[in-house]
């Protein structure tokens, strides 16, 4: 299972500076840690391997299937930055049409909607209107959602944001469960937190890749001396550094 | 199609629209209204109607951006047929309702409403295409425009206002039709241009 960007440039309007430019990257297996500062790209990264986006110029493919297909869409979940609640749904409700807009049936839509609000620990809350969920439920929702039809790309963008310590420590549990089975690419800016959780860490800055690999040798960046339990700061400045 | 339903909260704003609609038909098919103008010498007589269609559009309008953004950008099963049947229902239901008022009143009027509904709802969709939802001001925008600049004298409105023309206006019924499918075809790219 091979997901791939291949030469894609993408830029959100004609006369801009694109953000992504002639950029090649390819999904390893597990979890991997996507990291940069603000406007590197990571969250246009995320939308063009979701297929939502289509690349100005370039291609993604999963196994050679190109994104924008039915096939490719039903292989992949994404989890934006931002969970709009929906008043009228509740997250149950909110769940099951997610997996019924992937193609599932309502039947199994419904039943599995329950399943994955349970995995997130929201079965309390299945009945609840998700507007009156806070913020840190709403992402779980949000998360419970992306795994409803068993997508086999998890693309997940800030997930952890908002959550309290105790969620953030069931959703990288979660995570564990899931990545023998199917790859997740996660940004975040939690670099201490989920760096350590990580089978590689890739990192973006200005739209291109400073670094791709294992979690072992993105720690290699840390400087001499750094202080003990910051050594993923220390790499992640480490690499932004020499960038200036 | 269940959850489309109440994603989209038409259960909620269909009906409730919809009877206002028909109570303003009712009501304000035959008041008219003197308003300031432009080009016409300082005011012009409308017909109080005129703004009816603001209110069914806006309901269209609530129903279509109460979305699951990022979920129906990258679903599967497309809603964007659903989303023009839902047009398609408002306003089929807004002409059924001009007909009837104009069946009960024997006045000619509600029809005219009718046709308004048809070609302000287009205009509408047409903005929202490059506008989103502020584009609900879209109607309200092209009445004022026509109150404005939209009459060579108090009782000649021009012919691209469309919606002070009398109900057998042929031109004014064609352009409805025209602007309602042009609206139609941008909502389906609008659907592709947010997926």
């Amino acid at each position: 299972m091979t997901l791939e960007l291949d030469s894609c440039t993408y830029a959100y309007r004609r006369w801009q500076a694109p953000i992504l430019k002639d950029f090649d990257y390819q999904l390893p297996a597990g979890l991997t840690i996507l990291l940069g500062p603000n406007g590197a790209g990571k969250s246009t990264l995320l939308r063009l391997a979701a297929g939502v986006t289509r690349p100005s110029k370039g291609s993604v493919r999963l196994d050679g299937v190109p994104s924008l297909t039915k096939t490719y869409r039903s292989a992949v979940a994404w989890m934006p930055q931002t969970i709009t609640p929906m008043p009228s749904l509740t997250a149950r409700e909110y769940v099951a049409y997610v997996g019924w807009l992937k193609g599932m049936s309502r039947a199994d839509a419904w039943r599995e909607a329950r399943r994955s609000l349970a995995r997130v620990e929201l079965a309390g809350e299945a009945q609840t209107r998700t507007s009156r969920l806070s913020g840190g439920q709403l992402r779980r929702v949000g998360v419970a959602a992306s795994l409803v039809h068993g997508a086999r790309i998890l693309l997940l963008d800030e997930p952890t944001a908002g959550m309290d310590p105790h969620q953030r420590r069931v959703f990288r549990d979660l995570l564990n469960t899931l990545t023998p089975d199917i790859r997740v690419l996660m940004s975040t800016h939690d670099v201490a937190d989920l760096a350590e959780d990580a089978d590689h860490v890739t990192v973006l800055n200005k739209g291109s890749i400073l670094h791709t690999g294992t979690t072992d040798t993105f720690f290699s960046h840390t400087p001499p001396g750094t202080v003990a339990g910051r050594a993923a700061e220390g790499a992640y400045s480490a690499l932004l550094g020499s960038t200036r | 199609m269940r959850w489309w339903v109440k994603a989209r909260r038409v259960h909620w704003v269909l009906p409730p629209t919809l009877a206002a609609f028909a109570v303003l038909v009712a009501m304000l098919h035959n008041l008219t209204t003197f308003l300031p103008a432009f080009s016409s010498g300082g005011a012009v007589q409308v017909r109080a109607s005129l703004f009816i269609p603001v209110c069914l559009a806006s309901g269209l309008m609530m129903c279509l951006e109460s979305r699951l953004e990022a979920p129906e950008h990258a679903a599967q099963r497309r809603v964007t047929l659903l989303d023009i049947g839902l047009t398609v229902t408002f306003v089929t239901a807004a002409m059924a309702l001009s007909l009837a008022s104009a069946v009960l009143t024997t006045s000619p009027e509600p029809l005219a409403i009718g046709r308004n509904t048809v070609f302000l709802t287009g205009l509408m969709l047409v903005a929202r295409r490059w506008a989103g939802p502020p584009a609900v001001m879209a109607p309200f925008a092209w009445i004022m425009a026509v109150l404005f600049v939209g009459f060579r004298t108090p009782n000649d409105p021009r012919p691209w206002t469309i919606i002070p023309e009398p109900v057998d206006a042929v031109h004014a019924a064609l352009g409805s039709g025209v602007m309602f499918t042009i609206g139609l075809i941008a909502q389906l790219h609008t659907s592709r241009k947010l997926a």
